[in-house]
């Protein structure tokens, strides 16, 4: 699963004292240790990657760092260039060049590009904005980012998930960062996305910027960092350079134990066609004479798994959406499930028909943030726990509770507000919201996004035990070792149409990547699409 | 947070944590109780020991009644992320249509019935407006704020409408008599009824769950199946009919209403108590019990105002400063949700 490594791992030795040291950092929410006494070291110029399965606090230890907790609501102590740093705010830790990133984005969707960048440092003359200086110096930043066709003048909200996570990152670079935190940057980013930012990192490297990156994406840590440090549980478990790791002991060192087995798949018994879905047509939302999805048909059998693979934008989420009648802009779509159409003209209409879907954006359209837990997970299933209307609690709570032992989800509590809990944590209550109406057709939309290799197992396992109850599977994924590891069948994606229908039996992803971009399968360019999706 | 707290924290983290987590949700769920209680003594104090009397605190309760029941229905709204300006107007228009209905001859009973159904009627209009063709809950209930006080008037002729003889004038002015001092008015036995109903939908039904998903996130509530807008057009129905129960009581206190003055800025207050019981003007978060804690501390300030002897004009002043204040004090008490 490695790329290639990209960086020759530098070895020497240390001199002189460190940019950053965190020493016996301690958090805890309510009672609960969230951190219990990690170590952090990271010298100038130095990549150091932060492991750590989901809910292992690796967010929180961050937040620690920038003061997002500001200094006396933890214990331990900040050496910022060996002086003890007490921040009140972040603020006071960006003055002192240290910039976080964080997991989820934090860009007001309505400005635009250049107004996002600058917000709060906005450059003035004679008292008002100095838009144009904004907007060139913007330009400026987004070239360096190989972002260039982006206008710094329209608002971010025009822009998808992907370029907005380099906006941000355009941000961050705004601010003269010295030590820049990466909290799981490349989740929502393209293969060429993530070459770009890793590049850049490179570059920042080079020119003396520290930077802590935090990604579940071990092949990324591999490529980018100079050394790693692993946490389990809010305890530290150790720190060691990167040469002398191998993804697999990143891997054994965040879960303690040996994985052996990244996918398992099981052999299981495919029955009859299900779901199909003929001349599925979407268009886009801003401009109504683009085809985004274009006369796509496909069908899913009993117990099968299908994975739809395809370059990012290529339609492959318009495409669910437009199945679950939950895509906003124009589309048409016959559904039949056991030969019978169904109309289905909203979500509503689509979880009756024995459709669920669990969405892509796990802050926009999955969680409700302010929302017990528990209620996230029974959202779309409370009239089965209720008699006229009226909840029987008891019921509710028998089935909550199993399925958070079940999925394994760390929570203080059902009760518990679910933004407290970390992201692959929330990702779990979304999928078990969405399995409790027990769906003949399931669609994943990247279901393992921000999902460490644990829980990724485990909702791996859970597909499978899914389709031996004879549930059919669509999922979409970028990654295309998860599709075909776990995939029966898989349909490839590329601008909106339907470019190939394989079924997984010796599928490598040279055939997927070429089939994507379109190229015919029999003179496929191993060599020059190998790990670009 | 010391060091010996911490010793602690790791010796027994469970224990701690249920015993600290109690007292945190109890503090929580508490919100703005101890202001009310402060407030309260104070003006006893100040008010020559009279405020805490069975008689005074009768008529406290007899004032926040209507306003708890208009900030019920408004808790609704508010929880789904809305607005609802209206409520003051419909009072008007629905006591009116109360009063008119009372003095049909024959028709008396159905005065009741008529006060309600206004009140429904125009709430399934803003529930139209805004679930079925979107418009934005400021303005679509602005609109009715404005349209519906108009309809309030010319029901009347622009004049009062007085009925000596109004059926259900118990309503407003008796109560059931627990000793020969303390009375417990009907309109407060009303105001509690509505507050646990609420609390029962809130909490105990799908619907309950369902408000306060929409006001989460909207969009992950439609995606999990949920009728979005059933679930606005029911509380905008509700708002409206709580209003028209409001409608019943006030017209049932008066004998009387008159179209331009009823429930003049009625909705300031109700929106004043929601906001005082922690409910997020965002949506999503919030309690009835809280909005119950408002309205009675909005009753309270403007009852001991009055007997402590503070002048019209400053009463204003002092309202508006001690909700500005409770509520900066409330943003101070929760833990800092920077993120
Ligand atoms: N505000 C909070 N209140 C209560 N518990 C919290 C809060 N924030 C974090 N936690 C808990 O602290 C633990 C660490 O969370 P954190 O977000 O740091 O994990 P993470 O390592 O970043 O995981 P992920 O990879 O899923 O993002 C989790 O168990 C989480 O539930
Ligand atoms: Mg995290």
């Amino acid at each position: 699963m490695l790329a290639e490594p990209l960086t020759p791992v530098q070895d020497t030795p240390r001199t002189g004292a460190p940019l950053l040291e965190m020493r016996g950092i301690r958090k805890s929410f309510s009672g609960v240790a969230a951190l219990d006494g990690i170590d952090l070291v990271v010298h100038a110029g130095e990549c150091v990657g932060l492991c750590g399965e989901n809910g292992a606090g690796k967010s929180t230890m961050m937040k620690v760092l920038s003061a997002v907790y500001p200094y006396g609501t933890w214990e331990g102590q900040i050496l910022w260039e060996g002086r003890e740093l007490r921040a009140n705010s972040i603020r006071d830790t960006e003055a002192a060049g240290i910039v976080i990133i964080h997991q989820e984005l934090m860009l007001v969707p309505q400005l635009s590009v250049a107004e996002n960048i600058f917000l709060g440092r906005e450059p003035t003359r004679h008292g008002q904005i100095d838009f144009d200086a904004m907007n060139a110096q913007s330009q400026v930043l987004l070239r360096r980012l190989r972002m260039g066709h982006i206008n710094p003048a329209e608002p971010v909200s025009h822009y998808g998930g992907g370029e907005q996570q380099l906006i941000e990152i355009a941000r961050a670079l705004a601010k003269n960062a010295r030590l820049l935190i990466l909290d799981e940057p490349s989740s929502s980013l393209s293969r060429s996305e993530i070459d770009t930012l890793l590049s850049l990192i490179r570059d920042l490297k080079e020119s003396g910027v520290a930077c802590v990156y935090i990604s579940h994406k071990l092949d990324e840590v591999a490529a980018i960092a100079d050394s790693v440090t692993v946490i389990r549980d809010g305890r530290f478990i150790g720190s060691a350079p990167m040469s002398g790791l191998s993804p697999r002991e990143i891997i054994r060192m965040m879960v303690g134990r040996e994985m052996t087995n990244l996918y398992p798949r099981e052999p299981h018994e495919i029955g009859d066609v299900v779901f199909e879905a003929r001349h599925v047509t979407a268009f886009s939302r801003h401009d109504r004479s683009r085809k985004r999805v274009d006369d796509v048909s496909f069908s899913v059998r009993r117990g099968e798994i299908v994975g739809i693979a395809g370059l990012v934008g290529a339609g492959r989420t318009e495409l669910v959406s437009s199945v679950f009648g939950s895509y906003p802009g124009e589309h048409t779509a016959e559904i039949y499930i056991e030969g019978r159409k169904c109309a289905i003209r909203s979500p509503r209409d689509a979880v009756k028909a024995g459709i669920c879907m669990v969405p892509e954006d796990r802050k926009a359209h999955g969680i409700v943030p302010g929302m017990a837990v528990g209620h996230n997970m029974t959202m779309a299933t409370l009239p089965q726990f209720a008699r006229h209307g009226v909840l029987d609690v008891d019921s509710e709570g028998r089935a909550i509770d199993h399925d958070i032992a079940a999925m394994r989800i760390r929570t203080a509590s059902p009760a518990l507000a679910i933004s407290n809990l970390s992201g692959g944590n929330q990702q779990k209550a979304v999928i078990s919201r969405m399995l409790m109406p027990k769906p003949r057709v399931l669609i994943l939309d990247e279901p393992t996004r921000g999902v460490d290799v644990g829980a990724k197992y485990e909702i791996y396992r859970l597909i499978y035990e899914l389709a031996r109850d004879g549930v059919a599977i669509i999922m979409v994924s970028s990654e295309l070792p998860e599709v075909l590891g776990i995939s029966d069948r898989v349909l490839v994606i590329g601008e909106g149409r339907l470019r190939g229908d394989f079924t997984n039996d010796g599928l490598t992803q040279e055939q997927v990547l070429s089939a994507a971009i379109g190229a015919d399968t029999s003179d496929a360019h191993p060599a020059q699409t190998a790990g670009q999706l | 947070m010391t060091s010996t707290t911490s010793s602690a924290l790791r010796t027994a983290p469970q224990q701690v944590s249920t015993s600290r987590e109690r007292m945190r949700s109890a503090i929580q769920a508490a919100g703005m109780l101890p202001v009310l209680v402060l407030l309260a003594v104070g003006f006893h104090l100040l008010g020559g020991y009279r405020f805490l009397s069975g008689q005074n605190l009768s008529i406290v309760a007899q004032q926040a009644a209507i306003n708890i029941v208009l900030a019920s229905g408004m808790t609704f709204v508010i929880l789904t992320g809305g607005i609802d300006l209206s409520v003051g107007s419909i009072l008007a228009a629905s006591a009116m249509g109360g009063l008119i209905v009372s003095l049909m001859h024959g028709f008396g009973f159905l005065a009741i019935p008529a006060c309600l159904f206004v009140g429904l009627l125009i709430g399934a209009i803003n529930g139209v407006l805004i679930a079925g063709i979107r418009i934005p809950p400021f303005i679509a209930t602005l609109g009715t704020l404005t349209a519906v006080r108009g309809i309030a008037r010319l029901m009347g002729g622009d004049r009062t409408v007085f009925n000596a003889d109004l059926p259900y004038a118990w309503i407003g002015n008796d109560g059931i008599a627990i000793t020969s001092t303390l009375v417990i008015p009907w309109l407060a036995v009303i105001a509690l009824l509505v507050v646990v109903a609420s609390w029962f939908v809130l909490r105990r039904t799908v619907l309950g769950v369902h408000i306060y998903a929409v006001g989460g996130n909207p969009s992950a509530a439609r995606l999990s199946g949920v009728r979005v807008g059933a679930v606005l057009m029911f509380v905008y129905c509700l708002s409206g009919l709580l209003a028209g129960l409001g409608g019943v009581m006030s017209s049932a206190r008066l004998y009387a209403a008159n179209g331009l003055q009823l429930g003049q800025s009625y909705e300031l207050d109700a929106i004043a108590a929601v906001i005082l019981g922690g409910t997020s003007f965002v949506g999503g978060i919030g309690s009835i019990w809280g909005t119950l804690v408002g309205g009675l501390m909005i009753a309270v300030l403007t009852n001991g105002l009055v007997l402590v002897g503070v002048s019209d004009i400053w009463q204003f002043i002092v309202k508006g400063l001690v909700i500005i204040i409770a509520v900066a004090l409330d943003r101070f008490r929760q833990p800092a949700a920077r993120t």
